[in-house]
């Protein structure tokens, strides 16, 4: 295993693959293209020691003595992981590859690869991966914005969202016109919402 | 007396008449201290002197016969004839008898007939003819020679019934006698005719026969000049038959001592091994085809295994060869940038190198493991072979998720075998543990083979002692066991039970183990699952690789 | 072929029966698979010629479409492309005499439901087409 230094921030591609000369030349082949790269011997290995914080992808052999590719892929769902897996097999049976995509494995691509193909799809991966986070991190603003309203103020925006004119919550809620309008605008403020359609764009978005 | 003659009297006279009372008295004692029986008769045949040997030999006294007739002591028919005998003799005055001498028989008081010699002479004295017999018994004589006759014609037809050749060689070695399979083998040239020239005279191996030759101590030649021959044994020589035909002799020789205790000849015989030795080429054929059957079956279902094996070893091939592409890519793109140091693309190249070596020693195990050779035994070590085996089966192992442990006896553990043949079996016994392994839908199923060397001793009922030496491989599998009623067919060929299998592979591994003098069984494995093992016999360590299986 | 829509008798199975489409672009095999999926319960209708299938399916509701073909062409991948980006994407099975891995990857992230290569036991098969259908 070639030592890159750990930024939890850059994209890291994982390797996991029993074979010592597959995963040395793969370090090899991602150290060429300058991307930062771990490699684990065992399923066991990675799940010892990854984080689910590092952003990337992960290169996973399906098969291996003990944890199997497919079992990693399995326990990683279970734990609610999102890194991207690509699976890389020497011997591709078609069930495998079948239950490796119905589990929601990005690819499937047989050893061995035209090392742009394998860095295409990992550049993919990444970039899904970054995305999901970014998505991951945007709801979770809005979520704790959100956390941030008080009772009436988040009944109030619900019901903007919903479309209803200030009037009508206002008779719905039994406020003044007034107070409604107040409410509505300090939790526009809190949001950081500068339009009616932002606001109702980040509350479907957290739906 | 008996015969076919009868005494008549003659004409000349004796002079033996008015003799005194002395020489009566001489002539009575001489005639009773014969050993022969003497007896006097008349013309007529009427006995008038009966001696005391006569009674003797006859069992009568001279009382009982002194007036009776000759024909009383004559047995039939002679005694019947008698009478016409003496007149004719008295007629023709031919002697059939008188003055002769003849083997005749006699008849006893008792009735019993025995053999006498009778010599007959006849007194005329004073017109007085009289006939004198001198007989004596010679039952005892004629008895041996019967016996003599006897113990020759058991001997005739002895020799006669022997198949061997028989040669009597006088002391300068020149063929006296020879008997009758000798005579048809050699031709009646042979009588007279020194030994050397047949003994010596072995063919020279043509085409068919220099291969036969091969198998055979080389032709001997006896220097004949150092007479006597001296003893000899199991000299095989090559003989051509009057008939044509090339037939293998092995020659004996004795000596024969003369009564002084010199050799005084030899016999010299020569057994005909030519049909022993062709139905032990016949035997030796029939053992090489099927050795050479098995050798072929073996090599059959190696191809067949190896095919069920492909998808493993295509994957185990296939990890250098991704190695060897990624790192040759990695390199590729390291060269265009500017920075890259020159020892990393080495190493990188160093490193492709070492795995398409590792490719290649896949390809040359898996070669090896198909080629087809006929058995040949090697050295080798037990622990070695089957390491070997468990890197052949490694992709499988690992496929389908196996623990494969092994024990292996401490020490290097030498047989003389067919590595190939026995790699063979033992990945037979991996194999089918697999599938049984597989098979198993025993939730709590456990996925282990062990797989272990031990060394035993067994004890060697012939020679009581402890000794013949064993190394025993066993393989043991966590599968599902095999079921009450198919033991016993375990190993026959073509049983399987299941839906792929051909059920070759027990019955391979049985054939196998056999022709190394080893046994293959099956136990049920207490932890659950099958236990597999054979033996094989520890070569010994001061051979040079020869076989010694004891 | 085409189907009676106006058949009461259908249009009232559509209600509680399950429909599976078969398509099989290889006239000359009868599909076995029909008489094993109406045996099973299923409302089964063969097609030999895509239009025809996606002309149906747009007025049709259709559970489950199973493409059935000796060798896995791109014909089937882009079947799988089509009925997976309908509005209401209705899921498919690939069902082959000559898979290839390529080709299987390539569907499944097309989209499809499955990839089956034959020969696959019935018992199996009516366990995927069951899964597919809930
Ligand atoms: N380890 C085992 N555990 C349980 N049953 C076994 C085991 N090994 C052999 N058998 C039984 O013995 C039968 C014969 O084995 P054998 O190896 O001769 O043939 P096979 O494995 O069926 O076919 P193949 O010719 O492919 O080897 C098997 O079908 C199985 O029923
Ligand atoms: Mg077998």
């Amino acid at each position: 295993m070639v030592a890159l230094k750990m930024n939890e921030s850059e994209p890291t591609i994982f390797i996991v693959d029993d074979d010592e000369a597959v995963r040395d030349s793969l370090m090899l082949l991602f150290q060429s293209v300058g991307m930062n790269a771990r490699a684990f011997e065992s399923g066991e290995a990675f799940l010892d020691q990854f984080s689910m914080d590092t952003p990337g992808c992960l290169v996973l052999d399906i098969r291996m003595p003990g944890m199997s590719g497919l079992e990693l892929q399995n326990k990683l769902n279970a734990m609610h992981c999102i890194l991207p897996i690509i699976f890389i097999t020497g011997h591709g049976d078609i069930p495998m590859a079948v239950k490796a995509v119905q589990s929601g494995a990005i690819d499937f691509i047989q050893k061995p690869f035209r090392d742009q193909d394998l860095l295409d799809r990992i550049n993919d991966a990444i970039r899904l991966d970054i995305t999901h986070r970014q998505e991951l991190t945007q709801t979770q603003q809005i979520k704790d914005k959100l956390a941030t309203l008080t009772k009436r103020e988040y009944e109030i925006i619900m019901l903007v969202v919903d479309g209803c004119a200030n009037k009508v919550i206002a008779s719905d809620l039994n406020l003044s016109q007034r107070t409604v309008e107040l409410h509505r605008s300090h939790a526009m403020q809190k949001m950081g919402a500068k339009s009616l359609a932002h606001i109702i764009r980040m509350i479907v978005n957290i739906n | 007396m008996t015969g076919d003659s009868v005494s008549k009297p003659s004409h000349h006279s004796n002079k033996m008449s008015k003799t005194k009372n002395s020489s009566k008295a001489q002539l009575d004692a001489l005639i009773d201290a014969a050993v022969d029986a003497i007896i006097i008769a008349d013309d007529k045949g009427c006995i008038e002197l009966f001696s005391r040997s006569a009674e003797k030999i006859f069992g009568y006294t001279q009382g009982e016969l002194i007036g009776k007739n000759l024909s009383s002591i004559m047995p039939p028919p002679y005694r019947e004839a008698h009478n016409s005998y003496m007149n004719n003799y008295s007629e023709t005055r031919q002697p059939k008898i008188i003055g002769i001498g003849r083997l005749v028989t006699a008849q006893r008081k008792d009735g019993s007939v025995f053999p006498i010699e009778l010599s007959v002479g006849e007194t005329i004295e004073s017109d007085k003819v009289q006939y004198i017999g001198i007989i004596r018994d010679v039952s005892e004589r004629v008895a041996i020679e019967r016996e003599k006759e006897r113990l020759l014609k058991k001997n005739q037809a002895i020799l006669a019934s022997i198949s061997d050749l028989i040669l009597e060689l006088d002391s300068n070695n020149n063929i006296t006698w020879a008997n009758q399979k000798a005579l048809v083998f050699f031709g009646s040239s042979l009588l007279n005719s020194p030994f050397s020239t047949i003994f010596n005279n072995t063919l020279i191996p043509d085409t068919s026969l220099a291969e036969k030759k091969k198998t055979h101590k080389n032709a001997t030649s006896i220097n004949f000049n150092d007479t006597p021959l001296t003893t000899f044994e199991n000299i095989d020589q090559w003989h051509l038959n009057q008939s044509g035909q090339e037939c293998l002799l092995d020659w004996h020789c004795q000596k024969i001592k003369s009564e002084q205790g010199n050799p005084s000849g030899m016999i010299a015989v020569a057994r005909d091994k030519t049909a022993d030795y062709k139905a032990h080429l016949n035997l030796q054929k029939a053992e090489s085809e099927a050795r050479e059957h098995r050798d072929k079956l073996a090599h059959v279902t190696r191809l067949s295994t190896l095919g069920e094996m492909a998808a493993g070893i295509a994957h185990e091939v296939n990890q250098p060869l991704t190695a060897i592409s990624t790192y040759a890519q990695a390199c590729h793109r390291l060269l265009r940038l500017s920075n890259t140091k020159t020892e990393v693309v080495i190493e990188t190249l160093q490193k492709i190198s070492h795995q398409a070596q590792r490719a290649g020693d896949i390809i040359h195990r898996m070669r090896k493991f198909v080629k087809y050779k006929s058995s040949m035994l090697e050295k080798v070590d037990v622990n070695e072979l089957i390491s070997e085996v468990l890197r052949l089966t490694d992709s499988d192992i690992d496929r389908n998720n196996i623990e494969l442990k092994h024990t292996f006896f401490e020490n290097a553990v030498f047989v003389s075998v067919d590595p190939v043949q026995i790699q063979q079996v033992v990945l037979n016994l991996i194999r089918n543990g697999i599938e049984s392994i597989n098979a198993n839908t025993e939730p709590h199923n456990t996925r282990t083979i062990n797989l272990q060397t031990s060394n035993i001793q067994t004890i060697d009922l012939q020679r009581k002692h402890l000794g013949a030496r064993e190394i025993e491989v066993s393989v043991s599998d966590s599968g599902g066991g095999v079921n009450k009623e198919t033991i016993g067919e375990l190993f026959n060929p073509f049983f399987t039970t299941k839906s792929t299998g051909l059920g070759m592979g027990l019955s391979i591994c049985q054939s196998i183990i056999t022709a190394h003098h080893g046994e293959i069984k099956y136990s049920p494995n207490p932890k659950g699952g099958a236990i597999f093992s054979f033996t094989l016999p520890i070569a010994l360590e001061l051979d040079n690789g020869g076989v010694e299986n004891e | 072929m085409t189907r009676k829509l106006d058949d009461k008798s259908t249009t009232l199975n559509n209600m509680t029966q399950k429909q599976i489409a078969i398509v099989n672009t290889n006239k000359n095999t009868p599909s076995a698979l029909k008489s094993l999926l109406s045996d099973l319960g299923y409302g089964v209708e063969c097609y030999t010629q895509v239009s025809t299938l996606i002309e149906i399916t747009k007025t049709h509701p259709t559970d489950v479409i199973i493409i059935e073909s000796d060798i896995a062409n791109d014909a089937g991948l882009n079947l799988v492309k089509t009925f997976n980006q309908l509005v209401t994407p209705i899921p498919t099975i690939l069902l082959t005499d000559n898979g290839d891995l390529l080709s299987a990857v390539e569907a499944m992230k097309f989209g499809a439901l499955n990839y089956i290569e034959k020969p696959i036991a019935d018992s199996a098969l009516a366990k995927i087409v069951h899964q597919a259908c809930s």
